[in-house]
């Protein structure tokens, strides 16, 4: 892995140069602006049940599904296009080493900016200082699964842009995994079929990839160590195949 | 690994497919140490396929080659290590600065710290770059671009230099600053080229390959494939006074001279002859002189003209085509019949 450091130091300097980049972390940052700006609203209008910071974070999937394909389409697919992808892989690097660092640079912009919405709930306990608006500990929990359910959105990311040579045709296939995943695992869960006694080991894999239920976990302060292995091992199926495909396709 | 071989790279019956289709088939070939060598062929015929396998980057369905000895089916990163590549249409991060990507690569390449420094100020001044190392390479014109890649190619000063196509879509005088930066390279390193240029090739490289869909068609020094392909060499006269004398006064200086063509200049009046003879007859001073001392012949010019790298690729790949052709006619008759035989031939 020696020019793993070399290849994520060009990756990060070529994202911050990108203005796709600029273009998602705006319309990231001003989409989570809303939304806590409504969530709040919500709560001064009527009583609610969760917590404006749980509320917040239970919505994490509105900017995942264009954030993440913004971030990752263009970092393989657009270098296979334009033949970048030759002259790098004629070099002595290998490809764990090439998606590697893709992923890490991606994961650490997505991080970054997940981090810069915390400037909300800081404002806001800035200028109201009370529990009830702004839970640090529910918060600390939701934020710990937007780092580790990154890992497998932006592998997905980069899955879908090492099986595309169009940056285009990557981002919907990204987005397209990403609402199979979020919002099929959803909707698989809510099939009658699904709760009857015949279907128990389907219904237990599907409880198990519920996404939605690991976000409420871990801004309730419930921290299991399925998730983990869930987000873990997903996101390396993922970058494995994606190494696959860049080692395969020519 | 032990490098101290006699060939630089070594390709042994090379077929690779893509679905059903084969690209190259039975492809055999090698470089010795420092020489540069012209890989040339149509649209199609398998160059960069062939160039392809040889980074490591494709894997031949059969066949062998080795880099310096090493196999690179086995140890494609080994390899690596021994060879700069300068792919087809030269992709380049457009974002950066020349220095910038110099120096990036040259960390992929392995080079020390202490020594990248030397070598990008050498291939810097190698291909006259040292002036736009500051520049983003969006704002180069394509002659900057080729010579980048080059530059790039050559970085980690490689026993073995591929370069696909270095020349295309430049002007002829970047073709000819280009031209004279690979000559510089002869007997440092072995390189093989790519072009369609065919006047450059002949000019900068020691041997010719020659492939045609997807087969070696025909290889050797441009003297050589000369001999092979176009035996014949030309003479262009200009001269008043009998034919008829000429045609019996050539018959007697050798007997293998014939007339090709001949025609009159509307404007001089003057006629336009064109001989044939044998292609290391030199018959250039006998037909002055004799000539010269024909009362019925005036002589006004004679010009020898030899054989293009162009003609004898002309030649080269029309031959391979009639042959396949005739292969495929038979193969309609009879499917049994080994393509591979028809190539040979």
């Amino acid at each position: 892995m020696k020019h793993f450091f070399t290849l994520l130091k060009n990756e990060l300097r070529s994202l911050l140069l990108s203005p796709a980049t600029y273009l998602a972390s705006f319309f990231f940052l001003i989409v989570m602006g809303f939304l806590y700006q409504f969530v709040l609203e919500s709560y001064n209008r009527h009583p609610q049940e969760l917590l404006p910071s749980n509320i917040f974070l239970n919505a994490f999937f509105i900017p995942v599904f264009f954030l993440v394909p913004l971030l990752t389409m263009r970092s393989i697919a657009e270098e296979r296009r334009l033949g970048l992808m030759d002259s790098l892989l004629a070099t002595p690097i290998n490809s764990i080493e090439l998606v590697g660092s893709k992923f890490f640079a991606a994961y650490l912009f997505y991080i970054v900016l997940y981090l810069l919405t915390l400037a909300y709930p800081a404002i806001t306990y800035y200028y109201f200082p009370d529990q009830r608006i702004v839970d640090w500990a529910s918060l600390t929990g939701g934020y710990t699964f937007i780092c580790l359910s990154g890992w497998l959105f932006i592998s997905i990311g980069i899955f879908a842009s090492a099986m595309a040579r169009s940056q285009l045709v990557a981002g919907i296939f990204c987005f397209s995994l990403l609402f199979g995943l979020i919002a099929g695992g959803k909707y698989l869960n809510d099939l009658a079929i699904v709760h009857l006694d015949d279907f128990s080991t389907l219904r237990a894999f599907i409880q198990y990839v519920q996404i939605y239920h690991h976000v409420e976990d871990f801004t309730r302060g419930v921290l299991d160590t399925r998730p983990f292995f869930f987000y873990g091992s997903g996101s390396l199926l993922m970058l494995s195949l994606a190494v696959l495909a860049v080692d395969h396709k020519p | 690994m032990e490098t101290d071989v006699e060939y630089s790279i070594e390709v042994n019956h090379l077929t690779k497919y893509y679905g059903r289709k084969a690209a190259i088939q039975d492809v055999s070939f090698s470089l010795k140490k420092g020489e540069i060598v012209g890989f040339l062929g149509p649209n199609g015929s398998g160059k960069s396929t062939t160039m392809r396998i040889l980074t490591g980057l494709l894997t031949a369905n059969s066949g062998s080659a080795f880099i310096c000895g090493i196999p690179v089916s086995t140890h494609p990163e080994e390899i690596k290590r021994k060879i700069g590549y300068m792919p087809e249409n030269n992709p380049l991060p457009l974002d950066m600065r020349v220095g910038e990507y110099l120096r990036f690569r040259g960390k992929l390449k392995e080079i020390s710290r202490r020594k990248l420094r030397r070598r990008i100020e050498y291939v810097l001044e190698l291909c006259e770059l040292d002036r736009a190392r500051r520049r983003v390479i969006r704002t180069l014109s394509k002659g900057y671009r080729q010579r980048i890649g080059i530059a790039e190619a050559i970085l980690s000063d490689p026993e073995v230099a591929i370069m696909d196509e270095p020349t295309i879509g430049l002007d002829p005088h970047q073709i000819l600053k280009i031209r004279d930066l690979i000559g510089s390279l002869k007997r440092r390193m072995s390189v093989i080229i790519s072009s369609h240029i065919l006047p450059e090739i002949e000019l900068t490289c020691d041997r010719v390959i020659i492939i045609n869909q997807g087969f070696i068609v025909a290889k050797g020094t441009p003297r050589q494939l000369r001999e092979e392909f176009l035996p014949d060499s030309v003479y262009h006269l200009e001269m008043k006074g009998s034919i008829e004398a000429l045609r019996d006064k050539i018959k007697s200086i050798n007997p293998q001279l014939s007339l090709l063509t001949e025609g009159n200049c509307e404007f001089t009046g003057l006629r336009k002859v064109t001989l044939s003879g044998p292609w290391d007859g030199h018959f250039g001073e006998n037909l002055i002189a004799d000539l010269a001392g024909q009362p019925e012949i005036r002589l006004f010019s004679l010009v020898h003209q030899e054989p293009t790298l162009e003609d004898i690729f002309l030649a080269a790949t029309k031959r391979s085509w009639e042959v396949l052709s005739d292969f495929s006619e038979d193969s309609a008759q009879n499917p049994s019949n080994p393509r591979e035989e028809a190539a040979v031939e």
